[in-house]
């Protein structure tokens, strides 16, 4: 019905003739005066004959309208993100049309994080069974005090399986050669003051040979 | 200008006071390191120690006790035993200036040496020596076992060499734990008490170590096989001696061409040249000890030794 409507008033826009009965309903009907007053306007717009011009008032208008405007401030939350979903509920504040979007982001970038920082932590830990103890240098398998005649345990040793069985068996023996001066230099701390007890011992009688002669 | 001489003599004696003063602290914390290495010869004690590395954690237990002999003039005699408190391993016992290490299938081996070489040397060596290595901070006192332990640190002259953070008991002196670290006082090692029981007399278990029947003679030291004039050292890390008499050593696999044993009354570094078995370069470490293995063209060089890793490879370096 409408476009019926339209169809006469676009034509009679165009300055085609109406019939009085459609003048007294365009003249009675207030929405088809509001498309009477469009049409004429696409019709002056299409036949270029708008000039453009722009109110002399309007940026003091504008201003007036930005005045009454309630002012949106960007004020930063104390506790942005980590504050808990239930606590927003419970305060009733205005919820953002976006909030919908935003929370389950949030949510899902927390779980993301949480997650990553479990795998780091756990990478970590494994690196790190103790600050305090770790360094940068590899940490030789030493038998305990028992050196010297216990049997040196080389099943203790950590042979990773990254290398060669040629490679597993240089560092077998590296290892072995190790234990052995390990076993070399506690005989040597042990036996360190006897020998300078003795080296003085020595001395004193080489002097007293020279004394002698 | 007399006054200002006079704010200048007054500036002088200022300092030369504070710095007495600071003298009289460090002696003051001398006396209480004295006070630990008092109370580990002259307390009888039963006691379980951990020794902390980085993928390492033995327990030992240590006894020690005062046997008063007979005889008017006769100086008490020192009993000890250190033992592994879990596994098979060296059986160590001490009478007197004679220790004893009975291994398990072996013939009971004799050394002369008036403490066990595997106990922290800090806690043995005369404090004349070690007061030339170390200067001491006191620190502050924490709770150790439920007992109050009162911090000192013993923190080295030398860069190069490490230090030791010691804690005492503050009512008895002895000795809770010992702290080795390095410059950014990162822990390399750690000893520490875990059950301390002082007794009033000798601990019971150390009573047939009186009267057992230990061989008496120290084995006698064969002299050095050949002089080592094919191979020497052209540095020695500072405050270290090159020992003069040293006991030869044996090894299994491998020949040892020449070997060297470096000390500065408190720690030892021992050097090794063997044939090289064209091994990568290694550098290792066993607690505050750094093992390092170079090749100079066919020779394996060993340093082993606590000492920073930079310096051990100068040592290395230092062999012609």
């Amino acid at each position: 019905m409408s476009s019926e409507h339209q169809e006469w008033l676009s034509a009679a826009s165009d300055n085609q003739s109406v019939s009085a009965q459609q003048l007294d309903l365009l003249l009675s009907d207030p929405d088809l005066q509001a498309s009477w007053l469009r049409y004429q306007l696409a019709g002056t717009v299409l036949r270029q004959e708008l000039t453009p011009q722009l109110d002399i008032n309007f940026a003091d208008r504008f201003s007036a309208v930005l005045e009454q405007e309630e002012a949106h401030q960007l004020v930063a939350e104390t506790v942005p993100v980590l504050q808990p979903v239930t606590a927003t509920a419970v305060t009733g504040s205005q919820p953002a049309a976006n909030q919908g979007w935003w929370k389950m982001l949030m949510q899902g970038a927390i779980a993301a994080s949480v997650a990553l920082i479990a795998v780091v932590g756990v990478q970590q830990t494994q690196q790190k069974p103790d600050d305090a103890l770790t360094t940068p240098l590899p940490v030789l398998q030493t038998s305990p005090i028992g050196g010297v005649a216990a049997p040196v345990s080389l099943s203790q040793t950590s042979v990773e399986s990254r290398f060669t069985p040629q490679q597993q068996q240089l560092q077998l023996e590296q290892q072995r050669r190790l234990q052995e001066l390990m076993q070399a230099r506690q005989q040597q701390i042990r036996l360190m003051e006897q020998a300078a007890a003795q080296q003085a011992k020595n001395a004193a009688a080489d002097e007293g040979k020279g004394q002698q002669q | 200008m007399i006054l200002s001489q006079g704010s200048w003599l007054g500036r002088l004696s200022v300092s030369l006071l504070l710095s007495l003063c600071s003298l009289s602290a460090q002696a003051d914390d001398w006396q209480q390191f004295e006070r630990t290495q008092q109370a580990v010869r002259k307390f009888n004690f039963d006691v379980s120690f951990v020794q902390v590395r980085p993928n390492q954690l033995i327990t030992y237990r240590w006894l020690h006790g005062l046997h008063e002999q007979s005889g008017a003039l006769s100086v008490p005699l020192e009993l000890e035993r250190l033992l592994l408190q879990d596994g098979v391993g060296t059986d160590t016992f001490r009478r007197g200036d004679k220790v004893y290490y009975a291994a398990p299938d072996a013939p009971v081996i004799v050394t002369q040496n008036d403490s066990i070489k595997e106990l922290p040397a800090i806690l043995f060596e005369p404090p004349a020596v070690i007061k030339q290595l170390y200067d001491i901070v006191p620190g502050s006192s924490v709770p150790l076992s439920g007992r109050t332990a009162q911090l000192l640190r013993l923190s080295a002259r030398d860069a190069s060499r490490y230090s030791y953070w010691l804690w005492q008991d503050a009512e008895t002196g002895f000795p809770l734990r010992v702290d080795t670290v390095d410059e950014q006082n990162e822990v390399l090692d750690r000893w520490m008490v875990v059950h301390l029981q002082l007794k009033t007399s000798l601990p019971p278990e150390l009573q047939s170590l009186i009267s057992a029947q230990l061989p008496e003679q120290p084995h006698a030291l064969v002299s050095r096989p050949a002089p080592q004039d094919q191979f020497k050292l052209n540095w020695i890390p500072p405050g270290y001696q090159l020992l003069a008499e040293q006991a030869p050593i044996s090894t299994r696999s491998v020949p040892v061409l020449a070997n060297w044993l470096l000390s500065d009354g408190l720690h030892q570094i021992s050097v090794f040249v063997q044939p090289t078995a064209r091994l990568p370069q290694q550098q290792l470490r066993d607690g505050a000890v750094t093992i390092l293995v170079t090749t100079q063209q066919n020779l394996d060089v060993t340093v082993i030794g606590p000492l920073r890793p930079e310096l051990a490879a100068k040592l290395a370096a230092s062999v012609e």
